[in-house]
């Protein structure tokens, strides 16, 4: 037990996990606890009215409520107010970026080789504008490469897209030193930090980058509500995505005058249930102390690779190293096929994880293999938990 | 690929009541028109099912499993014979069932489950005195009295 954290006391306020499932998926989904469910029932049953619109108390009530979920997030970011956006997700900030920023033809983005597709769909769509899309190679053990990232900077580079923890192996990129070679070559860098945000300590201005993306659903908040973070004179700057309701002061026939942050880029009426209850995921987060997260994924990551890392049917994907690879653990069964894996472990111990290419399909296919099994922990997750998959692991082993 | 034929019909009949098993049905069609046309079956029903069986194997004796795992394929394809004999047995009886109002054929006195009228349904233990006497007493007389009797 850390100071401050017990998992068996946390386990209690995740009511899905009395069903006896072992819940190794959080990388694409974590579980939400009571709290959470808690809060967004509360919007619904006490205060289920429009923010920023009406003046009744109930709309107030919204109001403070949007405020304070939209403080708790910029405390865990150390960003100011106005800076933190919601939008739906991770991919919809991004994908506000792309359309927000000016593209001239000849434009360049630079992005890593193990993207999500959330971060790179979205770029390559802009080669219809003439942009040009170039991939950082990583190493050979999927940690960045600084050298190859240095050298793929031209002339008209404009950002730098970049996953900060990779959904894919753990890894996480250097984003201090990829910041200051971008700036020192006039780039943008906006990070995607979907799986850096629920498992460490984030401070987007030590790190210095200029955006920065999450989604609430890999967090213990709600589906449907994500976070762009942005520097403020660069949001000022941008151009709207979205238009429409809240995103304007006023209108006429002819024109319109723009809102000023964070509601310039919130169209429409929110998904306010979505914002409070992720509100209080991140209060939960900070109570609880992301510290204490990230020692406990590396506790149990170290546990897994202990047991499975010697076993000569398996290969690890990524660096060998359990404290590289935060709180996943990729691996195939020599002569099996991920999903038969990912299928026989729900099927024998009711252990849920994924299998597949995780949305980073082109990494996939550029090494020509076909899948992984994904382990990914979360705060929740034992000790015992995580013995009882490496036994079931060596159980299917036997089967080949 | 072999057990989507087998899949199809079972989950078309589940598919009447219950949705996941309509669209299981689609994937076994889909299946089975891509190994009808000596295509790859994408959708991989097949290692679901096995992985499923092997899964719940391992529960309770991995030998089981694993037994079940390297042997998949065999297994498979004796159950699709099993089934593809019972197929043709189920249809032959309910033609004859339809032609001469008996499943085994005209003029036959075996055992029939769907033979309600002339008692062919009826089945018989020497185990119990009063079977034995409804036997003998048939006023039909078509049947062989039972071998071991009153002794039973």
């Amino acid at each position: 037990m850390m100071f401050g954290f017990n998992v068996k006391k946390t386990r209690k306020d995740f009511d899905v996990l009395s069903s006896g499932v072992i819940y190794f998926d959080s990388a694409c989904m974590s579980l939400k606890p009571r709290q959470v469910i808690g809060k967004m029932n509360e919007y619904y049953e006490k205060y289920p009215a429009c923010g920023g619109r009406s003046g009744h108390h109930l709309s107030k009530k919204v109001e403070d409520e949007v405020d304070l979920a939209r403080r708790e997030v910029a405390r865990l970011l150390n960003a100011k107010i106005d800076e933190v956006i919601f939008t739906r997700n991770a991919t919809e900030s991004i994908n506000l970026i792309a359309n927000a920023l000016e593209w001239k033809e000849g434009d360049e983005i630079i992005v890593s080789d193990k993207e999500h597709n959330s971060n790179l769909i979205p770029w390559l769509k802009l080669k219809k504008k003439g942009v040009k899309v170039r991939v950082c190679k990583s190493n050979e053990d999927n940690t960045f490469n600084l050298e190859n990232f240095e050298n793929c900077f031209g002339e008209k580079t404009k950002l730098v897209a970049i996953v900060h923890v990779s959904n894919l192996d753990g890894v996480e990129n250097p984003i201090g030193e990829i910041v200051k070679i971008a700036h020192k070559n006039k780039s943008l860098v906006l990070v995607d930090g979907a799986q850096s945000f629920p498992h460490k300590e984030i401070d987007v201005k030590k790190l210095g980058v200029d955006f920065f993306v999450l989604s609430g659903h890999k967090a213990l908040g709600p589906t449907g509500i994500g976070v762009l973070y942005g520097r403020r004179d660069l949001l000022e700057d941008m151009e709207q995505f979205i238009v429409g309701g809240q995103t304007v002061i006023d209108s006429s026939y002819e024109g319109y005058e723009i809102e000023k942050l964070p509601n310039k880029f919130e169209a429409g009426l929110q998904d306010y249930a979505g914002i409070v209850g992720f509100g209080e995921a991140c209060r939960y987060l900070r109570k609880v102390g992301l510290k204490n997260i990230e020692k406990h994924l590396n506790k149990l990551n170290k546990i897994v690779t202990e047991h499975l890392g010697e076993e000569k049917k398996i290969e690890i994907i990524g660096p060998k190293e359990a404290e590289k690879r935060s709180g996943i653990f990729i691996f195939n069964v020599k002569g099996m096929k991920a999903h038969d894996v990912a299928k026989m472990l729900d099927a024998s111990k009711k252990i849920a994880l994924r299998s597949g290419a995780f949305c980073v399909h082109s990494w996939f296919n550029d090494r020509k293999i076909e899948g992984a099994v994904r382990v990914s922990f979360y705060l929740y997750n034992t000790e015992e938990e995580v013995r009882t998959f490496v036994e079931s692991v060596k159980k299917i082993i036997l089967l080949v | 690929m072999v057990l989507c034929w087998v899949a199809l019909p079972v989950f078309a009949v589940l598919g009447i009541f219950s949705v996941k098993y309509r669209r299981l049905t689609k994937e076994s069609l889909e299946c089975l028109f891509m190994t009808a046309t000596f295509r790859r079956c994408r959708s991989g029903l097949d290692d679901r099912i096995k992985s499923q069986i092997s899964g719940k194997l391992l529960r309770f004796s991995p030998k089981s499993a694993r037994f079940f795992y390297k042997n998949y394929k065999v297994i498979s394809f004796i159950i699709l014979v099993v089934f593809l004999w019972s197929t043709y047995a189920s249809t032959v009886a309910v033609y004859n069932y339809v032609a001469h109002g008996n499943c085994n054929g005209e003029d036959s006195n075996g055992f029939c489950i769907i033979d309600v009228v002339d008692g062919n349904d009826e089945v018989y233990s020497c185990e119990h005195e009063e079977v034995v006497e409804v036997v003998e007493n048939n006023s039909a007389g078509a049947y062989e009295p039972c071998p071991c009797g009153s002794e039973g």
